[in-house]
């Protein structure tokens, strides 16, 4: 199944991209995709790493669908 | 009122949106550009959003800050893209019925929009442009 990745901020700089899609297996978890990034990408591992699915905070052990929106963003500094 | 906006504010038009009969105090907290940052000159800043969880979020913010202090309403503004030195950033204006909830319930939206809700500023520097990752700054270019 494909499931949609954005990236932002200093994110953007390390993967090249705002975003793109990934073929991930079925029953593929936020944990186990952010190990996928993790390796897709030189240098993310060091990062301290946030992520969302479909724009809500979740756990490590949430099961991915089809077409999910996956967001991987760095500690916030908005306000 | 929770807005998300490239477009300057006026602190009365946000007041002006949520005043209402209940309140006795309203206590507003605004967040502008300063021109330096840890020792550097800052020139400009540009601010990005992951804008739909941006706005959920700040909705989700809104909402316990009135169950938790029992204040009457909360309204949030939030700017992004290029801003200048002085520029306005964003806005917290909480109304109570007494000042003690309000001052309270303020704090708690300013530090809980700075732990969770997904903005980046990124500064200008003379000697480079840095984004701001928590507590981190992190080369831009």
């Amino acid at each position: 199944m494909k499931v949609r990745l954005k990236f932002f901020a200093s994110f953007r700089l390390l993967t090249g991209t705002a975003g793109t899609e990934l073929e991930v297996p079925e029953g593929a978890t936020t944990g186990g995709l952010l190990e996928m990034v993790r390796e897709m990408y030189e240098g993310f591992d060091e990062k301290t790493v946030l992520y969302a699915v479909n724009g809500e905070y979740v756990g490590e052990e949430v099961g991915l669908k089809e077409g999910d929106s996956v967001a991987f963003f760095p500690p916030v500094s908005g306000g | 009122m929770i807005r998300v906006t490239r477009e300057d504010f006026s602190v009365d038009e946000v007041v002006a949106s949520f005043r209402s009969g209940g309140m006795g105090a309203i206590v507003t907290f605004l967040g502008t550009v300063r021109d330096s940052s840890q020792g550097r000159d800052v020139d400009r800043i540009e601010i990005q959003v992951y804008e739909e969880m941006a706005v959920k979020q700040l909705q989700a913010i809104r909402d316990d800050a009135i169950t938790r202090f029992g204040v009457e309403d909360v309204a949030i503004v939030h700017r992004y893209g290029s801003l200048g030195v002085s520029d306005n950033i964003m806005m917290i204006a909480v109304g109570a019925g007494h000042r003690p909830e309000a001052f309270e319930a303020c704090r708690y939206v300013l530090e809980t929009i700075k732990e969770k809700v997904p903005l980046w500023k990124k500064e200008f520097t003379p000697g480079g442009d840095y984004w701001i990752e928590g507590e981190e700054y992190e080369r831009a270019e």
